[in-house]
């Protein structure tokens, strides 16, 4: 009879975890825009009433590169609540 | 008023700081020295012990409000570029009340940059400098680190105020005057602490520190003069107000800076002490050629001739600024980031000082036929520059005040790569629009078109282009902040703060009395060779050579070995990540262990 260890989460974090990941999100992804190809006047649930915002917004690119700024002030703001709670 | 007098108040104002710092206080001696530390400690009463008084804390404060500015800062920046290309761009925000002119988007623009972003991250380096050269602490840590809070309070305050009715036509100085003062009520307290810090080191005050300074006396010079405006428009008042911003504030407080990353990050000194000190005196006697947007319309032919001539005589200390660091780094700037982002921006320094040059000249009473491009000059002056000095500092001095690296190399290098084609990328590419539009919208060209029924498209792509490539300056930004962050938590703890002097035939000259920590942090090294002169003795020491002061007794020697205290060895159990911090730290204090750091750092410890 086997012991289960004490620890079962190890702390390792093999390189091609990484890449399992990304993978994954790439997959994600492919599978909402397969949707849009598959169900062209069905848009998906929830995504769907995202995107148009964007176009109400004025359909400037603009909006995508603000969008890139308040994602990266979200990150900072994430990693010191993280941080500090981590603390 | 005229500029002459303005001009001549400041140059006897700086005077009057010069004799104030090298008399450490002088004439008010020790009663103004405890007044002081008094007013800027127990003096706020409750508010004195909100922050902690560490040493790095101020520091450290200013640097996270610093570069939290110059994100905002950048990104305004940004839309200000992407709406000369696209007006409409920003339009669905008016049905949230946000549809600023352009003159009150310039006006955000300009505070939030120069007295924001840039300020505030020049300062806190400052802050970093002067607490290592002076003993390792500013002589007070936690009301410097209360005002960065009331500082960053005033920035968003003008940030609101430059979308109101209130902004005037003062280019940089577009706020109520009433609104500079309120920068140097703030700013006063923080230049007694540097002088106070500076009085109670005894050590002798280094070139990067004069400019610190220096710059802090002109910024105080800056505000008081600026109620001036209350009296009406005043060109040449605007005009001198302009100059002492870019060249007697943000100019002197990035050299400064400068002086200090370069020669500490690589262990050498300076390369020329004569050319140190010519900056400093040409960079506050001079009219800076940076900020070439300002313009005096009609100026009689003498003062034109005059302020031509300092406005030239201002390449001197520029010139021999890029010299003296590019010298002294010369051959080992890949061997620090700091090093790398400092080096770009005083060589920056160079062909946006000409440009500026050439503007400046012909803005004051001449024709203006630059003024296409200053604000474009500007913009490089404060983003290449200065922007690239202050991220240098972040690379070098933030560490050194939180105890830890920054996080990540990798994103260093990404911090690194797209400020630097950002820069370049939206230099070049500007350049071209506003020469495109000026040939365009000149009176000539436009009838030619119009008889000709052509219709000329303009450089819009090109401007669209200009404004990606600034992006990149914001998302610079972005990164270093991330770094900032995660390093101040996780990142390697720095095992020494000292320079790593790695120069063999480095030599150092010294004047007066000085401490070991001092020549560590203006680059001195085990092999430093140090040049004494002045004082009862001279010659040439070697910091190999120095011995201690007074040799330790037998007995003094015999007690430590009888006292060795022996650490019990202690067993340290299998199941580290499960304990509670407090209980970790406890079992490190019996291993003997430092306790330092966060609960992954004590297990690792323990671990070893």
């Amino acid at each position: 009879m086997s012991e289960l260890p004490e620890m079962t989460q190890g702390r390792e974090e093999p390189t091609a975890s990484t890449a399992v990941w990304t993978l994954s999100l790439v997959g994600a992804f492919a599978f909402m825009i397969l949707y849009g190809v598959l169900y062209p006047n069905h848009p998906f649930p929830g995504l769907g009433d995202i995107l148009p915002l964007f176009s109400e917004l004025g359909s400037s690119v603009v909006w995508f590169f603000i969008a890139g700024i308040i994602l990266g002030l979200s990150m900072l703001l994430a990693m010191l609540v993280g941080e500090s709670i981590a603390e | 008023m005229e500029i002459r007098t303005l001009f001549i108040s400041y140059v006897i104002w700086l005077f009057f700081v010069r004799y104030l710092t090298i008399t450490g206080l002088g004439p008010f001696g020790s009663f103004a020295r405890d007044i002081s530390t008094f007013m800027l400690g127990k003096g706020l009463g409750p508010a004195a012990d909100l922050m902690e008084d560490r040493a790095g804390g101020a520091a450290k404060t200013w640097f996270a409000h610093g570069i939290f500015w110059f994100i905002i800062a950048a990104t305004l920046s940004f839309l200000s570029m992407w709406t000369a290309y696209e007006p409409n761009a920003l339009h669905s925000l008016g049905a949230i009340g946000y549809s600023p002119s352009a003159a009150q988007a310039t006006a955000a623009i300009h505070v939030v940059t120069a007295f924001g972003a840039l300020s505030m991250m020049l300062m806190a380096a400052g802050f970093a400098m002067q607490g290592r050269l002076a003993g390792g602490r500013m002589a007070n840590e936690a009301t410097t680190a209360l005002i960065a809070f009331a500082w960053s309070a005033v920035v968003a305050v003008g940030l609101i105020l430059s979308h109101t009715d209130l902004i005037g036509t003062s280019s940089w100085f577009e706020l109520p005057p009433v609104y500079y003062i309120l920068l140097t009520f703030l700013a006063l307290p923080l230049f007694v602490n540097h002088l106070l810090t500076m009085a109670n080191s005894g050590s002798p005050v280094m070139i990067s520190q004069w400019f610190i300074v220096m710059g802090y006396a002109a910024f105080i010079w800056l505000g008081a003069v600026s109620m001036f405006l209350l009296s009406g428009e005043n060109h040449t008042l605007s005009w001198l107000l302009v100059k002492v911003l870019f060249g007697g504030w943000l100019l002197s407080q990035a050299l400064g800076i400068a002086h200090h990353v370069i020669p500490s990050a690589l262990g050498v000194p300076l390369w020329s002490r004569s050319l140190a000190t010519l900056t400093l005196f040409g960079t506050f006697l001079t009219f800076s050629p940076l900020g070439a947007v300002a313009s005096v319309p009609t100026m009689g032919y003498f003062m034109q001739a005059m302020v031509a001539i300092l406005l030239s005589l201002s390449l001197v200390p520029l010139i021999a600024t890029v010299v003296n660091l590019t010298k002294t780094a010369s051959g080992r700037v890949m061997e620090s980031y700091g090093v790398k982002f400092t080096i770009l921006g005083i060589i920056l320094l160079i062909p946006i000082s000409f440009g500026s040059l050439f503007a400046s000249v012909s803005a004051f009473g001449g024709g203006n036929e630059l003024a296409h491009i200053a604000p474009t000059l500007d913009t490089l002056a404060l983003w290449g520059v200065f922007g690239m000095i202050a991220l240098g500092s972040v690379h070098l001095l933030f560490p050194q005040v939180t105890g830890r690296e920054l996080f990540s190399c990798a994103r260093t290098k990404m911090t690194f790569w797209f400020a630097t084609v950002g820069i370049v990328g939206f230099g070049t590419s500007q350049f071209i629009v506003d020469y495109v539009n000026n040939s365009i919208g000149a009176a000539d060209v436009s009838l030619a078109l119009e008889e000709a029924g052509v219709s000329a498209v303009g450089a819009g792509d090109v401007q669209a282009f200009a404004a990606i490539m600034f992006y990149g300056v914001a998302l610079a930004g972005v990164f270093a902040a991330q770094n900032m962050l995660q390093g101040s938590f996780r990142g390697a703890v720095l095992s020494d703060g000292a320079p790593a002097p790695n120069v063999i035939t480095a030599q150092m000259a010294i004047s007066g009395t000085t401490s070991i920590r001092n020549l560590l942090s203006a680059g001195a090294g085990v092999d430093t060779v140090l040049t004494v002169d002045g004082g009862s003795s001279e010659g040439r020491i070697s910091l190999a050579d120095i011995s201690p002061a007074e040799e330790p007794s037998e007995e003094a020697d015999a007690e430590p070995e009888e006292e060795e205290v022996e650490h019990p060895v202690v067993e340290i159990p299998d199941n580290l990540p499960k304990m509670l911090k407090a209980e970790l730290v406890e079992l490190a204090k019996a291993a003997g262990v430092s306790t330092t750091g966060t609960k992954s750092d004590l297990i690792d410890r323990l671990s070893a």
